[in-house]
């Protein structure tokens, strides 16, 4: 996997600034977290279930692997993402992102691109850290995915993802994470990259162990 | 009319001298100008003044996006700017450039659909522009570097994703060739608008935004997108055709997707990445699934013996100086650095190359010597100049003369005026010698120039071709505001035989197949009416065909669109194995902008507004002195033609003869001329009629170009 192979550290790239954004597809959803912050105390106390599920959870049915020396830094996946979830273009919505990084000492100009996609780890760290359990794997793909009815906005999520950066962002709007779907097993993003950046791999072998293994490795370096 | 979707709603306006920023609504002008090009040119309409000279503050820059930018539009991240040129020879006139990129959908994700500066800065400048705020701050500790330092060194400032116009000395310090470069591959090249910024003390333009685009219909854009992807898919050469069986060129696009397969014509760059010298890459605008650029990663060691940086590079930038000097030689090291400095001095490499036949044949004459130029001219481009040892060593031949031409320095600042210029200061000067006046002949002998107002632009490459349709591509040679480069000439059908007879032939001049005008007279015949223009003797309904050629390339520019990719995507599918009869689809622009604005044109009815454009274009000419006298053909290009052997004496008029048989007559192309006027409603004398105006909505155009007593 190159993107076990390769987590870049990209921790000082700006995070995602403040929504400007005039489209809210799920304006309700704000009243809905609101009616489930009450219920949140009971929810932390749960924890060790929520461990416990996220340990057992099904392996998805397929992820997206990424090969950055494909990528052309085109940025289709991350419009095509913010399309199709939420009906406007905008980088900043997307679960996948393409990576620009012109700051690398001694590269000249010329940018590193990174397509940063979820891997849909076997034993997810950002379930595992959910206080109230939003994260659970998708019915029909397996995939992780967030309630968003439960996420309490809290980030946890986004402090476990074992990539750098994480792989879960955070809507300033709604005052929630989301992340990628699998857009119910034919990802979008997979669909629109024409340089063969990115594939929809239908076997996820990704492990945590190997993961975490290659981030400290990295952290070392 | 509804409001149009896809447009982030405002224009800002930005006066550097008072310091005083404002909008204004897009929607005044969505509807009839679509965008870029078209919206750009309105403005330069309303705004600058025919007795206003290109270094004024009262000049402005126009940079304008589009509905298709920052969406998935094929190429959408293209900007299209116009100003008054300093580089339009011999009067400074109107003229539109391109760069691609991400700038405009950042621009656009910003709050802005599109840019207008004037004015001059009291001191160096840079306008900071984020979601929806601007600013003009102040730029001294940026003036007089690079724009590979500039642009670092605003990326430590503002974030890594902050996207950047900006000009490097050659601009600063007015010259007329000056660019305005974007990152390392991307550069409003044409125009010398490099220079209006340097006069207006504007060292950069960064631009960040993280706002949100609505389109019309998301799912209509996305199944575009897809099916765009399906186009440009390259294919196996011949497979349907029956002929060209040879490998790898395909269409253009194609021929970009070969580009970094073994065995393709740069092969040069393969060696580096099996020696180790660099490591290849990709890189595209935003928003598209091409990719023509080539980024080279070089190694540690290469870094630091040639002073070599990593950067992105496209055709021209990647061979323009050994296409001169060493004959399509197998690109080299050396060529990289060339393209580095050029960039980072903010020269134009289409310009700079000119002048490498000028020397060469220059010094054969004894016009140009090592004393008069000041450049160690005896050896270059020949066996006995080691390149490498000389050039990747300090101060070789293409530092000293690309220092001199960026910092106007001795027979660098006569460069740095642009060619024709130059030749008229060479042919002025007696130090030059008795030979001196044969200069200009046979500049004009290696580029098929524009009328005298584009006079200052030399092409991108040069074409001796007696295709199927070449009445009608020299119309646009000679209307148009700039040179005949790919973006005017190769919309449509053109453009495959181009890479196919340069690549053949370093004059690009071959024997006509049969196959070749089977193809362009069926495309000619199923997307203009009439297939008469590809018939020898070709003159007849040449002027059909090249108001064809001017509707694509405005929409191009004004939805925007990459002219290079669409073209492909329009016409050149007939090389494809995709689909039955081989067509591209002609209509996908139209289709696009429909998805996206919610607007429901006919094709028909975007190619008026198209119209609407190119009519205005040619007002604003008119208002500044062009008229017909001005749409001349040059004529002296053909001699170079004969002297490669691709043409010979024997038409009728003093015409020529091609390889194919297919004859070039002046005479006859002064008709096409007189009906291409008629055709597009000018006057004899080259002008829009005030009837044509108003009917194409322009009545408040007629009423200026009659006041100024032009109509």
């Amino acid at each position: 996997m190159n993107e076990a192979e390769k987590p870049k550290d990209m921790s000082d790239t700006k995070p995602p600034g403040l929504s400007r954004r005039g489209f809210l597809k799920d304006a309700s959803v704000v009243v809905g977290a609101a009616a489930a912050g009450v219920g949140g105390t009971a929810l932390w106390n749960t924890a060790d279930k929520v461990t416990q599920a996220a340990t057992k959870m099904p392996t998805s049915s397929g992820v997206v692997v990424v090969d950055p020396d494909k990528c052309t830094g085109c940025g289709s996946c991350e419009v095509v993402c913010s399309l199709s979830h939420d009906g406007v273009i905008d980088p900043k919505r997307s679960r996948i992102r393409a990576i620009k990084d012109w700051r690398k000492p001694g590269t000249g100009i010329a940018a590193e691109f990174f397509p940063a996609a979820c891997q849909q780890c076997a034993v997810p760290k950002c379930a595992m850290a959910c206080p109230p359990g939003a994260i659970t794997a998708d019915p029909k793909t397996n995939a992780r995915i967030i309630n968003e009815e439960l996420c309490t906005g809290c980030r946890k999520c986004i402090e476990a993802c074992p990539y750098t950066p994480p792989r879960i962002y955070f809507d300033e709007l709604t005052m929630k994470a989301f992340k990628c779907d699998l857009c119910g097993g034919d990802p979008m993003c997979v669909k629109v990259c024409n340089s063969g950046a990115l594939k929809f791999q239908k076997e996820n072998n990704i492990t945590v162990a190997s993961l975490v293994k290659e981030t400290d490795q990295e952290r070392e370096a | 009319m509804t409001e149009l979707k896809g447009y982030a709603g405002k224009i800002a306006k930005v006066d550097l001298g008072s310091g005083k920023l404002t909008t204004v609504d897009t929607q005044k002008y969505a509807d009839k100008y679509i965008g870029g090009r078209g919206i750009a040119t309105r403005m330069y309409f309303e705004e600058v003044m025919p007795e206003v000279r290109a270094f004024d503050p009262e000049n402005s820059l126009y940079f304008m996006t589009g509905p298709l930018s920052g969406t998935l539009g094929t190429g959408s991240g293209r900007v299209s700017l116009v100003s008054k040129s300093p580089q339009s020879y011999p009067v400074e006139s109107i003229c539109d450039s391109n760069c691609g990129g991400d700038f405009g959908p950042y621009l656009k994700f910003a709050g802005f659909d599109g840019l207008a500066v004037t004015g001059k800065a009291d001191s160096p400048s840079y306008l900071y522009i984020e979601d929806g705020n601007m600013e003009i701050l102040d730029a001294s500790d940026l003036w007089g570097l690079g724009t590979y330092e500039t642009q670092r060194k605003i990326w430590r400032k503002h974030g890594p994703e902050s996207k950047v116009y900006v000009i490097g000395p050659a601009g600063e310090k007015l010259a007329r060739i000056a660019i305005i470069q974007h990152q390392s591959g991307n550069a409003f090249g044409q125009g010398g608008f490099g220079a209006v910024m340097g006069s207006k003390n504007l060292k950069a333009i960064v631009v960040k935004g993280t706002g949100s685009l609505e389109v019309a219909d998301p799912k209509k854009l996305i199944d575009l997108r897809l099916y765009s992807n399906e186009l440009i898919s390259p294919v196996k050469f011949g497979e349907t055709t029956g002929g060209f069986k040879k490998k790898p060129f395909v269409n253009s696009a194609g021929y970009f997707q070969h580009w970094l397969d073994e065995g393709s014509f740069w092969t040069g760059w393969h060696t580096y990445e099996k020696e180790g010298i660099a490591k290849l890459g990709n890189s595209s605008c935003f928003g598209c699934p091409f990719s023509c650029q080539t980024t080279m990663k070089w190694s540690d060691d290469v870094k630091k013996k040639h002073g070599l940086e990593d950067g992105s590079t496209t055709c021209f930038e990647a061979w323009g100086y050994y296409q001169q000097w060493y004959k399509y030689a197998d690109i080299d090291v050396p060529q990289f650095k060339w393209n580095q400095v050029l960039n980072d001095y903010g020269l134009n490499s289409v310009e700079v190359t000119a002048l490498y036949w000028l020397i060469e044949k220059g010094r054969a004459e004894g016009i140009l010597t090592a004393e008069n130029t000041g450049w160690p001219i005896e050896l270059m481009g020949t066996e006995k100049y080691d390149i490498k040892a000389n050039e990747l060593s300090n101060m070789g031949f293409i530092e000293k003369h690309l220092l001199d031409i960026g910092n106007r320095v001795g027979f660098g600042y006569q460069v740095s005026e642009g060619m024709s210029r130059l030749i008229d200061y060479i042919d002025s000067e007696p130090k030059f010698g008795p030979n001196r006046k044969k200069l200009r002949y046979w500049y004009n002998t290696l580029y098929p120039k524009a009328g005298s107002f584009a006079d200052g632009y030399r092409t991108h490459f040069n074409q001796i071709h007696f295709g199927p349709m070449f009445y009608a591509t020299m119309m646009y040679q000679i209307v148009a505001q700039r040179d005949p480069e790919t973006k005017h000439v190769d919309n449509g059908f053109f453009n495959p035989f181009a890479y196919q007879a340069n690549i053949k032939n370093a004059t690009g001049c071959q024997p006509e197949s049969e196959t070749w005008y089977k193809m362009v007279s069926t495309l000619m015949k199923r997307y203009t009416g009439t297939d008469k223009a590809a018939t020898p003797p070709g003159f007849e309904d040449a002027e059909v065909v090249a108001k064809w050629f001017w509707r694509m390339n405005l929409e191009t520019d004004m939805l925007p669109l990459c002219d290079w990719l669409m073209q492909d995507l329009r016409a050149v599918r007939f090389w494809s194995v995709w689909t039955e009869d081989g067509f591209g689809d002609m209509e996908l622009g139209k289709k696009f902008y429909n998805a996206i604005t919610g607007n429901n044109l006919s094709q028909e009815e975007i190619w008026e507004k198209t119209e609407a454009v190119f009519t205005l274009e040619r007002a604003i000419a008119c208002r500044e002195g062009r008229r017909a006298k001005d749409d001349v053909y040059n004529m002296d290009w053909y001699d170079y033609g004969k002297q490669v052997g691709c043409a010979a004496e024997g038409a009728p008029g003093g015409g020529v003869v091609g390889l194919n048989g297919r004859t070039f007559e002046p005479d006859k192309l002064q008709i096409v001329v007189e009906k291409f006027y008629t055709l597009l409603g000018w006057n004899s004398d080259g002008i829009p009629t005030k009837h044509r105006l108003e009917e194409l909505g322009l009545s408040d155009v007629a009423e200026d170009l009659k006041k100024r007593a032009v109509l």
